[in-house]
């Protein structure tokens, strides 16, 4: 069962993840109380919870800051990726189960999904967690399960530029899904490098 | 709420502390009730920091209300050092070209002083302090939050396999010396060798005591 602050906690959090809650903005306890609908208590111990994660900064009496994004800010993410996502794709060439992938092929060949900006990028989050899960290595994955929270953030900013960048990224993703099929880890490793490198380029566009 | 936090996070680090260094060993059964009382934390807070350490794969909480302290597996210190071996070597590096020297003194004292036991309280503090100061040189805070979100787990580890490991203590602390002494030289390569070397051995350390039970 789920406490009311753990709620709280999600639901703001999802918020800030997917700029609802603009990077940079700086809002009242009372409009984040209304706008998740939850009592003040519960809210107040989820934003301090996500201070420590540094999406929020309790400024004392002003309100609360949602915390803004910079050109650092991208490098440090992207580059933490490009260490360690070739790995988990290396890792889960070997462990994962294939008949997993055969949605996301279906839908990076057929452009389904692909309807709106929000849909793509959900579906591109779910296809990066199954590769991070099927690492099959529980401290790999929470690392970086929380990059990706970051991560969100950015993406969700620079939509216009993933849109210019969107069929590149299909195809690097069914190339990735070929390599994984032939258990290929080197290949899955080297072709995530490459998707990274290109994806944080595109993220560092924006910000210019 | 803050009173209750609080309490939270007390109970979280001091079930920590006796589960890193071994006070209460892997596979231990561990009683929550007996906690709430030794502690005097009231049951709530003591629940939610055992969510916490269970999140962080320092403990598992069975259905029926019993918990133990995981065991360390094979898996764990193969999956834990497959990061390491990419994340520390670079961290090193990092380090070797830009760490503050005036701050290495102490840390030099330290490892020199063959006195100290590796659960000594005081021991894993400044361990933990000078791998801080490694990780903090990447100067990418998300990669040296990543390092240290999995340092706990390195440390438990690390005071098992060398409880009974007198000489691999004794070739940790060189080891250390010799990086140290790779940062005062400014030699990034030497100080990227030293240390996949290090985690190298401190892997099969690990894997031959967990073999061994």
């Amino acid at each position: 069962m789920k406490d009311i602050k753990a709620i709280a906690y999600e639901k703001i959090k999802e918020k800030i993840i997917t700029c609802q809650f603009l990077p940079g903005a700086i809002m009242t306890e009372i409009e984040i109380q209304e706008s998740v609908n939850i009592g003040r208590t519960s809210i107040r111990q989820a934003l301090s919870k996500l201070e420590q994660e540094n999406l929020v900064k309790i400024l004392s009496k002003k309100g609360i800051q949602i915390t803004s994004i910079s050109i650092k800010d991208v490098e440090y993410i992207y580059t933490t990726r490009e260490m360690l996502e070739p790995l988990a794709a290396r890792l889960a060439a070997e462990y994962i189960d294939t008949d997993l992938l055969i949605p996301f092929y279906n839908g990076f060949i057929a452009h389904a999904q692909m309807d709106s900006i929000d849909n793509y990028l959900s579906f591109d989050r779910e296809f990066h967690y199954l590769l991070n899960t099927s690492s099959n290595n529980q401290y790999l994955c929470r690392i970086l399960m929380n990059v990706y929270d970051l991560n969100t953030r950015i993406r969700v900013l620079s939509k216009k530029r993933i849109s210019d960048r969107y069929n590149e990224a299909r195809i690097e993703h069914l190339e990735l899904i070929d390599a994984l099929n032939k258990r290929d880890g080197a290949l899955a490793a080297s072709i995530m490098k490459k998707h990274i490198a290109n994806g944080k380029e595109t993220a560092l566009k924006i910000l210019d | 709420m803050n009173a209750l936090s609080t309490l939270k996070d007390l109970a979280y680090e001091t079930i920590k502390r006796k589960i890193i260094t071994c006070e209460i060993m892997p596979g231990d059964v561990i009683s929550a009730n007996e906690l709430s009382k030794t502690l005097n934390i009231g049951r709530t807070p003591i629940r939610e920091a055992f969510n916490k350490l269970e999140n962080e794969n320092l403990v598992k909480i069975h259905a029926k209300q019993g918990i133990t302290v995981t065991n360390i597996t094979v898996k764990d210190i193969l999956d834990l050092y497959t990061i390491n071996e990419i994340l520390e070597p670079s961290a090193a590096k990092a380090a070797a070209e830009k760490i503050d020297l005036d701050l290495l003194g102490e840390y030099k004292l330290f490892y020199e002083d063959s006195n100290h036991s590796n659960n000594d309280p005081n021991y894993i503090k400044k361990a933990r302090d000078f791998h801080f100061l490694v990780n903090n040189c990447i100067d990418n805070p998300i990669l040296t939050q990543a390092l240290m979100d999995i340092y706990d787990n390195f440390t438990r580890i690390r005071i098992f396999s060398r409880m009974h490991n007198k000489e691999r203590t004794l070739q940790a602390r060189s080891e250390h010396l010799e990086l140290i002494d790779a940062f005062y030289k400014r030699d990034e390569k030497l100080a990227e060798d030293i240390t996949r070397r290090h985690i190298k051995n401190a892997k099969d350390a690990a894997l031959l005591i967990t073999k061994s039970r």
